[in-house]
């Protein structure tokens, strides 16, 4: 049924996004050559599908991202960092004053799409990631007799999957789809279909534009940045139609101030609970990355909930937007769970049990969801037949089981290994394993282990330095 | 900057011990004043071991941050408390330079040159540093991938990372002991080493230095210069070498049984000023000092200076004073005076067999010149 096996390549890694980019950058740095590795996506570009999930939501190239300005997505060493780049290429000395006060005197800097996009173009090219890309999805990963693994790929076109057999594999693909509560998904299925109710990285100008054209009633669920932006691109739309966009926004949860002891306070207040980035930076490298680290799967578990719960950075801008909504009147909150979805005419009617005990119908236009995506591994096809045929599994967040160097668990065959980064990681040792800096972090862990493996060699000071050189003078690694 | 406690103490021992090293070499002849390059390693060292302590109140101010971040713009300012914290002990140990603006210069690049540092070019030598929480070695079992329990493996690296903490430690102190005791204690002549704060070397020479520095190089070529001194009451007899100030403002020695005239002092014989004669007066059977037996001097002896021009300046003595090493009175010392007088500065010891450290100045004034 496949073609016969091709030569054994020794590591291949899976998904080809941001998870997959990290890991093959810092291998090349160290000295891995473009044979030795394969990619497997979908995609041709490593940002193709964090880019899509970007205009999506509505963000554009000048919009800011939720990251530090030294977790930089093409360059490992993080330096210079982002906000040097920016200031260096716009001639202006603002960034890098901010990420001076920051955030003490002003809110963090955070880089633009564009600035990441950019610098990852420029290093997918110079790393070679093209002639290691074979395009496709796989969609098996088996174990050999004698070690290694057998990869089946179907590739774009093609009526026969192939066959790789490699030694090691990694495993970055993201989410396994848009996360479509039941109720919504079966609205969806109505009459009306996925118009009314769209999930925000689903692409949904439409909204925007016939809200802009004759205002109307929205209702918004989700309190993450995606929904603070969808928010604020609600109200500008509003500011700049002069149309009366009515906004409903539905909080599961309702925050009405800062929370915690002194020493662990969380800020918050209007129902949102602020924080910079989705994890505290210390849970990348400091104190809490040290705390997740020495506790047990359980406690580890409550613990990346607690510090990485749903949470928007505070931008005065936005607030003030929303004060000026609550004031006027046409933002307004709600607490509770949507029971369900029912059409009337060409309007969505919700049924939400309010946090009282008591029942809300609100009529809307349209049903922005922006509560996220499906982190449950085992609704991805591959993962879930990898959990079936070994001894892997998952996790209570949903990321595959793995160790400190982000080894699959169970998934060992002979000397190789499988290992996992990005959201298919998360529940493990490393809290923001699905961020700029927590792929990174996932990936030096990776490299080294493999390292240890005979592929490629560990970042000395020497190689390091040299590395960095050549990504300074933009030469091939 | 996302430290752990053992991250931080270790970034800033080797930091300190790196960067801060040899940024201090660097500029220490670039500093005003005098300063010897030894006094300012040992400053290092003191910021070091006080740094200490100071990491510890930056975790515990570090435990009132919900997100247990520290902004590096923190990392910065810190250095204000620091450096005015560190200032009396520095005092109190004999190693803070003459003036606060060369402490001040000093530590502050050196402190902005670190935190630099950590900005970005140690993650190019380091790239897990920063994900290690500071760390610089973290154990990693190679190849052992999933063989040792998770909890294990950890319990292994905090063992190294403590051992290795623990090291830096002891390094630095015995880095920061060694310093001040070589720098405080008053090491023989002919160690190039020598010298203590306010030790010959002081910021009347700066003075004196600006005032001539026009007309200095021609001058210099024909005047006089001495050559030799005796002093017959206590059988002293010796070729004098001329002693310049090194890079820093400190003076070079004299071997021990040699003296040596200060080149930035007064010429022997002239109608005013000082003029400055070193030697060492140890007491040594072996290699004694020259001026070992200046404690039994007494006022009204004849001190006789030979120079080049063949004139002869002849000087008597009115007094003798002992110094403990770090009381040394540089400015009153070098001050230049109305007088012509001499002063015997003799380092290695005091006016009595036990003392081993310490200064004794001889002052005597002008009788005669022929
Ligand atoms: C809008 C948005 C903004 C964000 N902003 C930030 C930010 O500012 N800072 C930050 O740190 N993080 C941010 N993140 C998080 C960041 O995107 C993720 O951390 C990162 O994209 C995860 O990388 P990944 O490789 O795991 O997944 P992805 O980048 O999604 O890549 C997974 C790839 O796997 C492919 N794939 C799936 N199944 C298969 C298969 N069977 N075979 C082959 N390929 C397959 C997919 O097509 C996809 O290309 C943001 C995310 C989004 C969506």
């Amino acid at each position: 049924m496949t073609s016969s096996p091709r030569e054994e390549i020794p590591f291949i890694s899976i998904g080809g996004g941001l998870g997959s980019f990290a890991l093959v950058h810092r291998l090349r740095i160290a000295g891995v050559p473009e044979d030795d590795i394969r990619v497997i996506s979908p995609h041709r570009a490593p940002y193709e599908r964090f880019a899509a999930l970007c205009r999506a939501s509505g963000l554009l190239d000048e919009d800011k991202l939720r990251s530090d300005s030294s977790a930089r997505m093409d360059n490992l060493w993080g330096f210079p960092s982002y906000a040097v780049e920016e200031s260096w290429r716009t001639r202006r000395p603002g960034p890098l004053a901010r990420v001076l006060a920051e955030p003490v005197l002003c809110d963090y800097y955070t880089p633009s799409v564009g600035l990441m996009r950019a610098g990852m173009a420029r290093e997918t090219d110079r790393i070679g990631w093209d002639s290691m890309l074979v395009e496709g999805s796989a969609i098996k990963v088996a174990r050999q007799t004698g070690g290694g693994y057998l990869v089946l790929v179907r590739r774009d076109g093609a009526d026969r999957p192939v066959a790789y057999r490699c030694g090691h594999v990694h495993l970055a693909l993201g989410p396994a789809a848009l996360q479509i509560s039941p109720e919504a998904a079966e609205f969806r299925s109505g009459p009306l279909g996925g118009d009314r109710i769209v999930h925000i990285y689903e692409p949904h100008e439409h909204v925007h534009e016939a809200l802009a054209a004759q205002g109307g009633e929205v209702l918004v669920r989700g309190t993450g940045i995606a929904a603070s932006r969808v928010l604020q691109r609600l109200i500008d739309d509003r500011e700049a139609s002069g149309q009366d966009v009515r906004i409903r926004h539905l909080f599961r949860h309702y925050q009405r101030g800062d929370v915690g002891p002194i020493w662990f306070r969380k800020r918050g207040g209007y129902g949102f609970s602020h924080q910079a980035f989705n994890f505290p930076k210390a849970a990348v490298a400091g104190q809490l990355r040290d705390r997740t680290r020495r506790l047990a799967e359980d406690e580890r578990i409550e613990f990346v909930k607690e510090i990485g719960a749903t949470s928007t950075p505070y931008r005065g801008y936005w607030a003030s937007q929303l004060r000026r909504g609550r004031d006027e009147g046409w933002y307004q909150a709600v607490v509770g769970e949507v029971a369900a979805f029912k059409t009337d005419g060409d309007e969505v009617v919700a049924r939400i049990s309010l946090d009282t005990g008591k029942a809300l119908e609100v009529r809307a236009g349209f049903v922005i969801d922006a509560t996220g995506v499906d982190r449950d591994s085992r609704r991805h096809p591959l993962l879930a037949d990898l959990v079936a045929d070994t001894d892997a599994s998952v996790n209570p967040l949903g990321g595959l089981r793995i160790d400190e160097d982000f080894t699959v668990v169970g998934a060992e065959s002979g000397d190789g290994r499988v290992f996992a980064s990005g959201m298919n990681a998360q529940g493990g040792y490393l809290a923001p394993v699905d961020s700029f800096a927590g792929l990174h972090s996932a990936a030096m862990s990776i490299a080294d282990a493999l390292a240890g493996r005979g592929i490629g060699h560990r970042l000395t000071p020497l190689k390091s330095v040299l590395g960095w050189l050549k990504w300074m003078r933009g030469q091939q690694p | 900057m996302t430290l752990t406690l053992a991250g931080r103490l270790q970034t800033r021992l080797v930091l300190l011990a790196a960067v801060g090293v040899l940024w201090t070499l660097l500029i220490v002849p670039a500093l005003p004043g005098p300063v010897s390059a030894a006094a300012a390693v040992a400053t290092i060292g003191v910021i070091a071991l006080l740094g200490l302590g100071w990491e510890l109140v930056y975790h515990l101010c570090q435990q009132l941050r919900w997100d247990k971040d520290w902004p590096s713009v923190f990392t910065l300012v810190a250095g204000v408390p620091e450096a005015v914290v560190a200032w009396p002990a520095l005092v109190a140990l004999g190693l803070a330079p003459a003036s606060v603006t060369t402490y001040v210069l000093h530590f502050g690049s050196t402190w902005v040159v670190i935190w630099l540092a950590m900005q970005g070019p140690i993650r190019a030598l380091f790239p897990r540093w920063r994900y290690d929480g500071g760390l610089f070695g973290v154990h990693r079992s190679e190849g052992e991938v999933g063989s040792r329990s998770e909890t294990e493996r950890y319990r292994m690296t905090r063992r190294t990372v403590a051992v290795a903490t623990g090291i830096g430690v002891t390094l630095a102190v015995v880095l920061a002991i060694g310093v001040t005791v070589l720098g405080g204690l008053q090491s023989p002549p002919s160690d190039a080493s020598d010298g203590a704060a306010g030790s010959p070397g002081t910021a009347e020479r700066q003075r004196d230095r600006g005032d001539n520095a026009g007309s200095r190089d021609s001058a210099r070529r024909n005047r006089p210069i001495p050559k030799r001194v005796a002093i017959r009451a206590i059988g002293v007899r010796s070729k004098l070498v001329t002693l310049d100030a090194k890079k820093g403002g400190r003076m070079e020695l004299p071997r021990r049984a040699r003296a040596g005239w200060d080149t930035r002092s007064a010429i022997p014989g002239r109608k005013k000023g000082v003029a400055i004669i070193v030697g060492s007066i140890r007491k040594s059977a072996i290699r004694p000092g020259v001026f070992k037996k200046v404690p039994r001097l007494e006022a009204g002896a004849k001190i006789r200076v030979r120079r080049s021009d063949g004139k002869k300046a002849i000087y008597v003595v009115t007094g003798m004073v002992s110094y403990p090493v770090d009381q040394f009175p540089a400015k009153y010392i070098y001050a230049p005076t109305k007088e012509p007088l001499l002063r015997i500065i003799t380092a290695g010891g005091g006016l009595y067999p036990g003392n081993s450290s310490g200064y004794v100045v001889v002052t005597s004034r002008l009788d005669a010149t022929r």
